[in-house]
């Protein structure tokens, strides 16, 4: 089209013809990061394939490491256990996913005008997307609901609420708050940019036709903003499936495996078991699982935006 | 022109970013010049990877010494226990040498002997001249610690503190209940002490104790249970035996006195029992020995001068009752200055650095429970626990922690590489017990089958 | 319908719409900010009023906890820096090229290299662990400056190049493409128009990766050891098997979770602006 005529009308500057120099720089730009991110990412993958083909117990030399196929992934895969924590992992993704899409939304909405200390509050809020994920953890299990010391379980005693454990009787809710607090700045942010992309004409336009609030946030903000939930919910779910140090540190997979994801599994099967094999197959699992639930994300989203 | 200042503004911060990372190009090159210089026989440099209890902190402050008697610079990575023990897993068995020394428990000691991981130390020992070997008295050290911490009559490692179990428990609430505990009690007799106190004053309960899933932490106070109600992991045949009517038993006790025991529990470990026993929320509390000179210490407990030290309770056996552990210090097989390292070792396990840790810090604070001496040459044996501490150590024997004889040596753990995995497994069981999600019948059958599986993994069960 | 009274109506019920919509602020950043505001709080107190209850809101302060706390700070601060520091820069003049290519020139490859890209880091890092570890092992890199910079610039990159293509896609072409038949080169016309242009986005992605890389524990924790053991695993190391020091504990989360909160606070309206220009559809 356009840019094919233009360089090839073009006196001075590429002598080669346009398509080929093109590509060339095309090829220069991109390879450079397609070829390290490769080397750094797909030798080490490749590794952990081979691995979850061997019985291999690091703290058992004697054993040797031996070929066992696929028996690893038909150890796991029949295990009960194995899909309560899969369902666990899509559990937690979604509840923080769901918290996140609505309490940003909110934020969002608050801020999208102009108030008193508006950059001070903004900024408060944003904080938590910052804070390390075992710190997170820590404020969790020590600072607000430790049974003994707990501020939110002394708040919960004061109005007569005697044995209050959350970390203990609703692990799962309480991960998923904790990668929710984490993870609603972004998504705040993010809609709050889709918000104020929103032209003012159609704003005034709408109220001209005599819209009351509810219903320009029905057909004009929401529309606009769903490819910005889009972006966010993709990037938020790739890092949500794998969360580890909050659970690590706030509530150790526990009661039982109740708040275990699979992330947390790999890791007890790779460092506290030490049996590699085993953890690199649940780590093949764990991908694979990944990019189902991202493609079907990414289709499911695509659609939804084409829509609208 | 709009774009070009703003463009500016942007190559700016970019600049600073590559100035960064020039400055950081350099700094790499620096360290990296001065390692070819630097290193070598004894003397140099030694890293050390270490729990950051207090003990060990406190040595890090006294390096100086060290460093004045063998011109050894130490450094330290301080990791709590379980990043720990997988870090140092890590490296040993991928022989990465990143370390020194290690420190490990009695746990793994001999089971990374057996893998060769670690470095035979009676050759460092034949090396000392007669003075020093007087001097440094290795017969001094503890021979349950001597024992435990040898593989096939070899030593692999030196104390650098030990502990046992043990019950302490408020004077004065027990005063104010009118009941006194007996030096030798039973698991009975603590269960309706536990009763009469939980609540005898605003906030306090009966009892501390350790909840928390893992091996090394509700585990090791359950498994003095199982041994002394009569139970066990595995017969001689590694069949195992944790469908018995005695394991049921040490559950039940366990859960019942877990009534009476401190809200949440499920997450309480030793430091958060600590902290409970210190700030006066618990009137009694079972966990090692170690205890006992952090909460008689006015400056971070509340209860200090109300604490009273009995033995570890019993009920069928008193096989396995108190459970034995130790911090100790071995060298890396990989290791690059194992001369140095073992310099290190001897300096931070001699007498003369307990009494420096006494003199310049306070003997309350000396690393307990690995020389006799310590208890007989110096004032800390004149502390009011420290008699049921070197009794309980000297009396705990790995060897045969159970009622009937077993193929596996250990009091609060089997020393087998997978135990760690089995134990985590069933520490998670256990809590689920605890909090009322599984009966201990479900307890048993599930706790079986991973026992079950780990023997026929392992190879331990011929069939 | 009369003027004047209606009208007044209305400004009042927006104005208390207003007031509502504020206190609900407040309230969010109590909530949300409230925690963290008490961690900061708590290390200013001394050991014992640290896990009082009530909790103290008034309480003689002191510096103790942030003077022990300084102590052990500074090295794996200068370690973080330069880590953190080196592989953003490197994710950056990596990933901004690579965006810039497949976003302005056409190839049917362009979406399902991006998505490539995003697949990258699907595979759990727990299950990378031990290849990984053998691999540097194998190059005797462990503990060196430059293994955290190369797991951190594969972690990174892939966000640099997706983000910056979302940005990109939404550049002008026209403008980009009469510049190429005006004969400016390539370098030029990224250096002067291309990055101009979504410096916001840019600097909201740097911010992106230096908070992703300053947090990661695992990986930190795994392939360091002394000499170049990051900030974040001294946090970690700051827990205690003996002891809580909770006091202590928090002052010194405090001092690492400084830098990326400033960083964060200073680039949080990048973010926001480079999104708002349209880029996202």
């Amino acid at each position: 089209m356009v840019s094919g005529q233009a360089a090839q009308s073009s006196g001075q500057g590429k002598t080669q013809a346009a398509p080929t120099s093109r590509g060339r720089q095309r090829r220069m730009l991109l390879y450079p990061a397609l070829v390290i991110v490769a080397i750094i990412t797909q030798i080490p993958f490749v590794f952990t394939v081979y691995l979850s083909f061997l019985n291999w117990n690091l703290t058992r030399p004697d054993l040797g490491r031996t070929f066992t196929g696929l028996g690893n992934y038909v150890l796991e895969l029949s295990t009960a256990e194995f899909w309560t924590i899969l369902l666990q992992t899509l559990a937690i993704t979604a509840m923080a996913l769901a918290m996140c899409c609505l309490i940003g939304l909110g934020l969002a909405l608050l801020l999208n005008r102009d108030f008193f200390a508006k950059g001070l509050i903004q900024t408060l809020l944003v904080t938590p997307f910052f804070i390390m994920p075992v710190v997170t953890g820590l404020i969790w299990k020590n600072e607000l609901f430790s049974p003994n010391f707990g501020i939110i379980t002394w708040m919960a005693g004061l109005i007569g609420f005697d044995g209050f454990n959350p970390m203990a009787q609703q692990p799962l809710i309480m991960v998923s708050t904790m990668v929710a607090w984490e993870w609603e700045p972004l998504f705040m942010l993010v809609l709050l940019a889709g918000l104020q992309a929103i032209p003012e004409e159609e704003r005034e336009a709408a109220q001209l036709d005599g819209c009351n609030r509810f219903m320009v946030f029905r057909y004009i903000e929401l529309p606009h903003l769903l490819p910005y939930y889009r972006m966010v919910i993709l990037l938020g779910t790739i890092f949500i499936l794998q969360v580890f140090g909050e659970i690590y540190v706030g509530t150790a997979g526990g009661p039982g495996t109740s708040s275990m994801n699979l992330q947390y599994l790999t890791y007890e099967e790779a460092l506290v078991g030490t049996q590699v094999g085993l953890a690199s197959a649940i780590g093949v699992i764990t991908l694979i699982l990944t990019l189902i639930v991202l493609t079907s994300l990414l289709r499911i989203m695509n659609a939804v935006v084409k829509e609208a | 022109m709009e774009d070009m200042k703003t463009g500016l503004r942007k190559i700016r911060r970019r600049d600073f970013l590559k100035l960064g990372g020039m400055v950081a190009a350099g700094s790499v090159a620096a360290p990296w010049l001065a390692g070819c210089g630097g290193g070598g026989a004894a003397g140099g440099q030694v890293t050390i990877a270490a729990v950051n209890n207090p003990q060990m902190e406190d040595m890090e402050g006294l390096l100086g010494d060290l460093k004045k008697k063998t011109d050894i610079t130490a450094k330290f990575q301080f990791l709590p226990e379980n990043d720990l023990r997988q870090r140092v897993t890590q490296d040993v068995s991928l022989n990465a040498g990143n370390f020194d020394i290690v420190m490990v428990g009695a746990y793994e000691t001999p089971i990374w002997a057996q893998s060769n991981w670690l470095e035979p130390l009676d050759p460092f020992f034949e090396q000392m001249s007669e003075k020093e070997r007087s001097a440094y008295d290795l017969d001094d050290i503890l021979q349950t610690w001597r024992t435990s911490l040898s593989y096939e009559d070899q030593l692999y490692a030196i104390p650098f503190y030990g502990e046992s179990s043990s019950l302490i428990y408020r004077t004065d609430l027990f005063e104010k209940a009118g009941i006194e505990m007996p030096e030798r009690p039973t698991w009975e007799q603590v269960t309706g002490f536990a009763e009469e106190l939980d609540g005898i004053e605003d906030g306090v309960s009966g009892i501390a104790m350790r909840g928390l899933p893992g091996w090394g932490a509700n585990m090791a106070p359950f498994d003095t249970f199982v041994n002394t109600y009569g139970g066990s992991w595995y017969n001689l045949n590694w069949e195992p035996q944790l469908t018995t009517p005695e394991f049921r038993d040490a559950i039940v006790a366990y859960a019942n006195l877990a009534e009476f025991a401190q809200p949440g529990i499920t997450s309480d470990n030793f430091p958060e029992c600590l902290t409970l026993f210190s700030s006066g929320k618990a009137a009694m509390w079972y966990d090692a020995t170690v205890a006992g000179g952090l909460v008689s210490d006015p400056k971070a407990s509340e209860v200090a001068d109300q604490v009273g030290f009995a033995y570890a309770p019993t009920a069928v056996t008193p096989n396995g009752s108190h459970w034995l552990w130790c911090w100790s210090l071995g060298i890396e097989a990989a290791s690059k200055n194992k001369e140095g390292a073992f310099e290190f070792l001897k300096w931070s396990t001699s007498k003369d650095y307990i009494n420096l840790v006494g003199k310049k810090l306070g003997y309350n604070r000396v690393p307990p429970g690995t020389r006799r001496s310590t208890y007989e040459d110096t004032p800390y044996g004149k502390l009011p626990w420290t008699e049921v501490e070197l009794t309980s150590i000297e009396t705990a024997d790995p060897e045969n922690p159970t009622r009937d004889p077993v193929p596996y040596t250990g009091i609060q753990f089997i020393t087998i590489p997978e135990w760690q995995a089995l134990g985590d497994s069933v520490g998670r069981l256990l809590a689920s017990v605890l909090i009322g999600d599984m009966t201990p019948e479900e307890m048993q059958q599930r706790a079986q089958a991973e026992a079950l599986q780990v023997a026929k993994q392992g190879k331990y069960l011929k069939n | 319908m009369s003027s004047v009274p209606a009208s007044s109506e209305k400004r009042r019920s927006i104005r208390w719409s207003h007031y509502l919509q504020n206190v609900l602020l407040y309230l969010a950043v109590v909530v949300i900010f409230g925690p963290i505001f008490w961690l900061i709080l708590t290390g200013f107190k001394e050991s014992a009023a640290a896990y009082a209850l009530p909790p103290q809101i008034l309480f003689t302060p002191t510096l103790e906890q942030y003077a022990a706390a300084m102590s052990d700070f500074w090295a794996p601060f200068l370690h973080s820096v330069i880590i953190v520091g080196v592989s953003t820069v490197i994710c950056l003049l990596l990933g901004v090229p690579a965006a810039f290519a497949l976003s302005f020139y056409h190839a049917n490859t362009n979406e399902s290299i991006v998505f490539w890209f995003i697949t990258t880091k699907a595979l759990p890092q727990v299950a990378v662990l031990v290849p990984l570890f053998v691999i540097f092992r194998t190059l005797q890199l462990l503990d060196t400056v430059w293994v955290l910079i190369i797991v951190f610039v594969g972690m990174n990159t892939p966000i640099v190049v997706w983000m910056m293509y979302q940005f990109m896609k939404d550049l002008p072409r026209e403008i980009l493409e009469a510049a190429q038949v005006d004969g400016v080169k390539l370098s030029q016309m990224l250096l002067q128009i291309v990055i101009p242009l979504t410096r916001a986005g840019i600097a909201s992605t740097a911010m992106l990766c230096v908070i992703f890389a300053w947090n990661e524990f695992l990986f930190s924790v795994s392939f360091t050891s002394i000499a170049w053991q990051p900030l974040s695993v001294e946090v970690a190391a700051q827990q205690t098997s003996r002891g809580q020091f909770w006091a202590e504990l928090s002052a010194f989360t405090t001092l690492a979770i400084i830098v990326p909160v400033i960083v964060g606070w200073l680039t949080q309206k990048q973010l926001v602006r480079g999104l708002t220009s349209g880029a996202v559809k």
